[in-house]
C-alpha cells in the first residue's frame, strides 16, 4: 500500500499548494470586488478633495481620468488587468501618494512583516513553557497565576495595552514607544546595525501584540496536553521506566502540538489585522495603517494590493502550517 | 462432594520464599469528588518464577489497578497505596512501596525488571513515533547502548516474537500493522530488557479470537524461552484454564479465592468461583463475556456491601453472618486460600 514516505510527502506537499494557489486567485477577485464595492470611485472621491480646495474639474477631465484608470470598462476587464499587471508584481499607481503601489508596498512591508514574525515568536516561544507548566502542574499557585494573567491577556483590548505601554514610556522612560528607529539609523539606509535596531524598538509593540495570542494559545496548549497526558501511550512510556518529564516532552506534548500549529495560519492574519490598530496608536509605519488610509481615501490600487497581501500571506500562513503539522503527524499526510 | 477442610493458619498467606513478587495486604484508594474509594481492599498474593499467576474477575473488581500498584504507574494524583509489595531480585529485595514513584531505582524496575503488556496495543503506541523508535527507546533506557547496538536488539526481539520481516516493521507505525502485529510489536516492547516479571493486562480482550489463541501461545512460548513469571490479567476464565499455573479470582476489590490453578479448577470452594465455573460451557470452546451469566450486577466499589462483598449476589448465603462479618482467608489445600463462610472452621 505505501508507495514510500517520501513519495506520499511529495504528493501531500503539490496537493496542499495547488489549492493555496487557488485560495490566492480567490482571495484576489475578493478582495477586488470589495474595493469596487463602495458607492462611487476614488475618482469621485479625488473630485469631491478637489472640490474642497476650489479647484473643481470639469465633467470633460474627469471622465477622462476616469478612460485613462479604465474605470468606463467592465469589472472582468479592470480585474483581468490589474490582476496580469498584480503578477508581475505591478499594482498600478497610488492616487494619493501619487507613487507606484509596490514601491509603497516595499517600503512598508519589512516592519511589518518584522512586526507580525516577532510577534508570533514571542507568543510561541512565551506559550510553550508556559503551557507546558501549567499543564505538568495543574492546580499549583504558578498554574493560577499564569492562567488569571492570561485571562487578563484575552480580555484587555491590545489598543488598550498600547496606549497604556505608551503613556508607561513617556512618563517613567521618557521614551517613544512609536519611534521604530534610533535616531542616528532614521534617514539611514537599511543595514545590519539599522535592522537589530529596529527589532529592538519593535519588542514592545510586538509583545503587546503576542499577549493576547500567546494566553489563548497557554489555554489551548495546556487543555491538548491534559488531554493527552491521560493517554494510554504515556502510560505505555512511564512503563518503560521513562523520566517523567523526558516523557511529557517527546510524548504528549509532540501531539498536543498538532492543533497548536495548525493555528500558525490562523495567527498570522490575526497579528497583521491587530497590528493594524497597535500600529496606529503606537504610529509604527505598517501596512495596517496604511491599508486604512487607502480604504477612507478609495486609492483603489493600493487598498487592493494591500488585501491581496495580507490575504495571500495568510495563504502561505495556513500552507506553512498545513506542511509543519504532516512533518509532525504522519497520519495527516496519509488522510489526504 | 466432600472436601478436605483444612485447619485455617492464622498468617495463611502460603510459604513461598522464592517469590518474585509478593504482596501482602495491598489497598489501593482513590481519591474521588465523592470521598475516598476503595479499589483493592488488602490483597496477598505471590507471583512464582517461571509460572503465570492468572487474575481473573469482572469489570472493575481491581484488577488493572493492582498491577499498576506494582508497576507503580499509578495516578499520583489521587491514588493512594497501602500495604506491600516486595520483588525479590538476584541482588537485591526491595518494597516497591516504600520508593518514590519517580525515583531512579523505581524507573530501573520499570520497563526493566518488570515488563507490562496493555489491553488496546493500538492506543498503547504512541501514534506519530514509529514503532522501531519507541521499542529503542525502551532498550536505551536500561542499557548504555549506541543507537545502531539499541536498533539490533530492537529487531531480534521483533523476531523473538515471531514478527515477520521485522526490518520494515521497525520504520512502521503502530496504526500501519494489524491488531495481531502490533500486539507482537507491543509484547517485543515489553520483553526487550529481558524482564523477570511480564504483566499482560487483557492482552488479548482486543483481538479477535483465532489472533487471541495465537498471541497466548506466543506468550507461552517466551515465558518458556524467557524463564519469566507472568501476570495474566483478564475477565475470561477461559483464557486462565488454558494458561495460568496459578489462579486469584477477584470480586469487588478483593480476593475472594486463590491457589494452583489445577485445584481451583477441580475443587473450586467460593461459590463466586463455582458459577464462573457453571458459566463456562467448556475449557475448550469458550463463549466471550461468560461472567455476565451469573444473576444480578456488581455494586459499585463506592458502596460495597458490608460484610462478605458477594453476599448481595451468592446463592448459599448464610443471612445474619455473610451480610455482616468479612470472611477471612481460609487455607483448603496446599496454597489454595479462600475467602467465604462456608469454609471458615469458625
Ligand atoms: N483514576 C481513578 N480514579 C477513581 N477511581 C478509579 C480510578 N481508576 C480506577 N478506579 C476504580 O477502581 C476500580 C477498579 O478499577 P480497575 O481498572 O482496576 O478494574 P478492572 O478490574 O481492571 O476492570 P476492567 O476489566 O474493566 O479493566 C473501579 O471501580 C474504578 O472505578
Ligand atoms: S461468605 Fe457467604 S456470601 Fe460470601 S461467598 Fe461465602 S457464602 Fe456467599
Ligand atoms: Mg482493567
Amino acid at each position: 500500500m505505501r508507495a514510500g514516505k517520501s513519495r506520499s510527502l511529495g504528493n501531500f506537499i503539490l496537493y496542499r499548494t495547488s489549492i493555496s494557489v487557488v485560495t490566492i486567485f480567490a482571495a484576489s477577485v475578493i478582495s477586488f470586488i470589495i474595493i469596487q464595492l463602495p458607492p462611487g470611485d476614488f475618482v469621485s472621491s479625488y473630485v469631491a478633495q478637489l472640490s474642497q480646495t476650489g479647484a473643481i474639474g470639469s465633467t470633460e477631465s474627469i471622465e477622462q481620468l476616469r478612460r485613462d484608470y479604465g474605470l468606463d470598462q467592465p469589472m472582468v476587464v479592470r480585474y483581468l488587468r490589474w490582476a496580469a499587471g498584480a503578477i508581475r508584481g505591478d499594482f498600478g499607481m497610488s492616487l494619493q501618494w501619487n507613487r507606484e503601489v509596490s514601491g509603497l508596498i516595499g517600503e512598508y512591508m519589512g516592519l511589518t512583516l518584522m512586526l507580525a514574525v516577532l510577534g508570533l515568536l514571542l507568543a510561541w516561544g512565551l506559550a510553550l513553557p508556559i503551557g507546558l507548566y501549567n499543564a505538568m502542574y495543574r492546580g499549583s499557585m504558578g498554574d493560577y497565576a499564569f492562567s488569571a494573567f492570561g485571562m487578563i491577556g484575552i480580555a484587555v483590548p491590545n489598543f488598550l495595552l498600547a496606549l497604556f505601554a505608551l503613556f508607561i514610556g513617556f512618563r517613567y522612560f521618557n521614551a517613544d514607544l512609536g519611534a521604530i528607529h534610533s535616531p542616528r539609523y532614521v534617514d539611514a539606509p537599511w543595514s545590519v546595525g539599522r535592522f537589530f535596531d529596529a527589532l529592538w524598538h519593535m519588542l514592545v509593540p510586538a509583545l503587546i501584540l503576542a499577549l493576547a495570542i500567546m494566553s489563548r494559545l497557554v489555554r489551548v496548549l495546556r487543555a491538548n496536553l491534559l488531554d493527552e497526558m491521560s493517554r494510554p501511550y504515556v502510560v505505555t512510556a512511564r512503563a518503560k521506566g521513562m523520566r517523567e518529564l523526558t516523557l511529557v516532552l517527546k510524548y504528549p506534548l509532540r501531539l498536543a502540538l498538532n492543533p497548536f500549529v495548525s493555528t500558525i495560519g490562523l495567527t498570522l492574519p490575526t497579528l497583521i489585522s491587530g497590528s493594524i490598530i497597535v500600529s496606529m496608536v503606537l504610529n509604527i509605519p505598517t501596512l495596517g495603517p496604511l491599508l486604512l488610509q487607502a480604504l477612507q481615501g478609495q486609492d483603489m490600487f493600493l487598498a487592493s494590493a494591500i488585501l491581496l497581501i495580507l490575504s495571500t500571506l495568510a495563504v502561505v500562513g495556513t500552507l506553512l502550517s498545513d506542511l509543519l503539522l504532516s512533518w509532525i503527524d504522519p497520519r495527516i499526510r496519509l488522510e489526504s | 462432594m466432600r472436601r478436605i477442610r483444612v485447619a485455617r493458619t492464622a498468617e495463611n498467606h502460603g510459604v513461598n520464599a522464592d517469590a518474585i513478587v509478593q504482596v501482602r495486604d495491598l489497598t489501593v484508594d482513590f481519591d474521588t469528588v465523592e470521598g475516598r474509594i476503595r479499589a483493592v481492599d488488602g490483597i496477598s498474593f505471590d507471583v512464582l518464577p517461571r509460572r503465570t499467576l492468572g487474575v481473573v474477575g469482572e469489570s472493575g473488581c481491581g484488577k488493572s489497578v493492582t498491577a499498576q500498584a506494582i508497576m507503580r504507574i499509578e495516578d499520583e494524583r489521587t491514588c493512594r497505596l497501602g500495604g506491600s509489595i516486595v520483588l525479590r531480585r538476584d541482588e537485591d529485595t526491595l518494597d516497591l512501596l516504600g520508593l518514590a514513584r519517580d525515583s531512579a531505582q523505581m524507573r530501573e524496575l520499570r520497563g526493566g525488571d518488570i515488563g507490562f503488556i496493555f489491553q488496546e496495543p493500538m492506543t498503547s503506541f504512541s501514534p506519530v513515533h514509529t514503532i522501531g523508535n519507541q521499542i529503542i527507546e525502551a532498550v536505551r533506557l536500561h542499557f548504555n547502548l549506541g543507537k545502531p547496538e539499541a536498533a539490533q536488539r530492537a529487531i531480534e526481539q521483533l523476531r523473538d516474537v515471531g514478527m515477520p520481516n521485522p526490518e520494515h516493521i521497525m520504520s512502521q507505525y503502530a496504526w500501519e500493522l494489524s491488531g495481531g502485529l502490533r500486539q507482537r510489536a507491543m509484547i517485543a516492547m515489553a520483553l526487550v530488557c529481558g524482564p523477570r516479571l511480564l504483566i499482560a493486562d487483557e492482552p488479548t480482550t482486543a483481538l479477535d479470537v483465532t489472533t487471541q489463541a495465537q498471541v497466548l501461545t506466543l506468550l507461552a512460548e517466551l515465558q518458556d524461552r524467557h524463564d519469566m513469571a507472568m501476570m495474566l490479567i483478564t475477565h475470561d476464565l477461559g483464557v486462565v484454564a488454558a494458561a495460568a499455573d496459578d489462579v486469584a479470582i477477584m470480586y469487588l476489590g478483593f480476593i475472594v479465592e486463590r491457589g494452583p490453578a489445577a485445584s481451583i479448577f477441580r475443587d473450586s470452594m467460593h461459590p463466586y468461583t463455582q458459577l464462573l465455573l457453571e458459566s463456562l460451557p467448556s475449557l475448550t470452546r469458550r463463549r466471550r463475556g461468560a461472567l455476565k451469566a451469573i444473576g444480578g450486577t456488581v455494586p459499585r466499589a463506592g458502596n460495597r456491601p458490608a460484610g462478605c462483598p458477594f453476599h448481595t449476589r451468592c446463592p448459599s448465603a448464610i443471612w445474619g453472618v455473610c451480610d455482616r462479618i468479612l470472611p477471612g482467608p481460609t487455607q483448603v489445600a496446599e496454597h489454595h486460600v479462600v475467602n467465604c463462610h462456608l469454609h471458615d472452621p469458625q
